[in-house]
């Protein structure tokens, strides 16, 4: 007999309350009843790719990354605001096998990513809560280059995407749903080792899911976040040797676990991530399929102008 | 939601060990509540509903099962389990609730009609207790 362990997040069952205090970037659907804002933001990310087909010898990657954002918010009227951020981040990438092991590090500024946010509805008081929709474009400024000592973390292919959120605030509780959909254009990546360039078709990714925040007290806040990803099938041209592979992920599942602490006009925020994903490679002399598992912890300090 | 429809959301995982491969699986369970009866101290209700669950991964793609012959295992992304419930609290601690459910998947009800000589659907139906705790 299967032994199913359901996290069950939170029924709809809340507490209405007449009375919240008004805390801006604190809600799940942030609101900055300041005039701007930085965050920084430390993101450790371990990515962990297997396969285990005979094709590819049962080799595996480890992708570790440091990750340095930093963010900036605007409010713009009563109604808007802007916000960018850019990162700088320190990879390192393990390529294990049964015949060989490599190591290839990278260091690099990624492409700032430009929000433009608007706010249809928020009243935070009994049963209300915040509408809003981002649109966001991050450009691709520099080539993309993996291997040896000249690798970056540039994104290699300019996307732009929208998300739409709704959220609910009640005494104790805050939840939120949220859908997001992400347009990536054609990519480009150079394999300095091999010398080889690969191009990539444009593709998209579908984000869903509920979130959810319990008030410890006006200064502790819990949150949690679970959904369904879905990422479009890619195409990758090898343009040296003139030929293609498909990848598929299909759907993959996230959660999200994080305290938020407020103190006056900061806000620290420690958060951990687990997403997963299947993936399957066809072309037209390999075949092989396998997991993508991401797990991640960020560490962020909010301060508010 | 209200008195008569409300929703819960579940997100699920069955590990290595116990099936094979992990199974991650998220569902939306939505309950119609019929009846309702308050007696001798204690609330109970009787409920009918259906989750809609799906299971993520590629092999669970129906696409990836196109070359099936027809009437052979329905395979699908997206799933339904329908179910009877029953819960029950203390009418002096409407917190604490106990339940029981008792469902079927719609892949044996599906199959059942295909070939109700070979399928019985009583061997399929599942069942649940559980207690809950509103907050």
């Amino acid at each position: 007999m299967k032994v199913i362990f359901y996290i069950l997040l939170h029924s709809f069952i809340f507490i209405p309350s007449v009375s919240y205090a008004q805390l801006g970037l604190i809600h799940l659907n942030k609101i900055l009843n300041k005039e701007w804002y930085l965050s920084y933001k430390y993101i450790y990310d371990n990515n962990f790719t297997s396969s285990s087909n005979q094709a590819t010898q049962g080799s595996s990657f480890v992708d570790i990354k440091n990750s340095l954002k930093i963010e900036y918010g605007v409010k713009l009227n009563s109604k808007s605001q802007f916000t960018t951020n850019v990162s700088i981040i320190n990879s390192k990438q393990d390529q294990i096998s049964n015949t060989q092991n490599k190591t290839h590090y990278a260091t690099g500024v990624q492409e700032p990513i430009f929000t433009y946010t608007y706010y249809k509805k928020f009243e935070i008081k009994e049963g209300n809560g915040i509408d809003k929709i981002n649109f966001f474009i991050q450009p691709s400024l520099f080539d993309k280059k993996i291997r040896t000592k000249n690798a970056n973390n540039a994104v290699g292919k300019h996307s732009l995407g929208f998300e739409v959120s709704t959220s609910a605030i009640y005494e104790r509780w805050e939840s939120r749903l949220q859908f997001s959909y992400k347009h990536y254009f054609h990519g480009r990546i150079k394999n300095i080792e091999s010398n080889q360039t690969y191009t990539s078709n444009p593709y998209y990714s579908l984000l869903l899911g509920p979130e959810f925040q319990y008030r410890i007290n006006d200064k502790l806040f819990l949150y949690s976040k679970s959904g369904l990803s879905l990422i479009h099938d890619q195409n990758i041209n090898n343009n040296s040797s003139n030929t293609s592979e498909l990848i598929q992920f299909g759907t993959g599942a996230f959660i999200d676990i994080g305290i938020k602490y407020n103190y006056k006009n900061a806000i620290w925020n420690i958060c951990f991530n687990r997403m997963k994903n299947d993936y399957s490679v066809q072309s037209e002399n390999n075949n092989f399929s396998g997991k993508l598992n991401q797990r991640s912890f960020t560490l962020e300090y909010i301060r508010l102008y | 939601m209200n008195s008569f429809y409300s929703i819960e959301y579940f997100h699920g995982i069955t590990f290595e060990d116990e099936s094979g491969v992990e199974v991650e699986t998220l569902a939306l369970k939505n309950n119609f509540k019929f009846l309702s009866i308050e007696q001798f101290g204690y609330h109970t209700s009787l409920y009918a509903g259906v989750a809609i669950y799906h299971a993520t991964g590629l092999r669970y793609q129906s696409s990836r099962h196109s070359t099936y012959p027809d009437q052979y295992y329905r395979m699908g992304s997206i799933r339904g389990l329908f179910y009877l419930g029953f819960d029950i609290k203390l009418s002096k601690m409407k917190k604490h609730l106990g339940y029981f459910e008792s469902g079927i998947n719609d892949i044996v009800l599906t199959n059942y009609l295909n070939n109700p000589d070979v399928i019985n659907p009583k061997d399929y139906i599942s069942l649940a207790l559980g207690y809950g705790y509103l907050f």
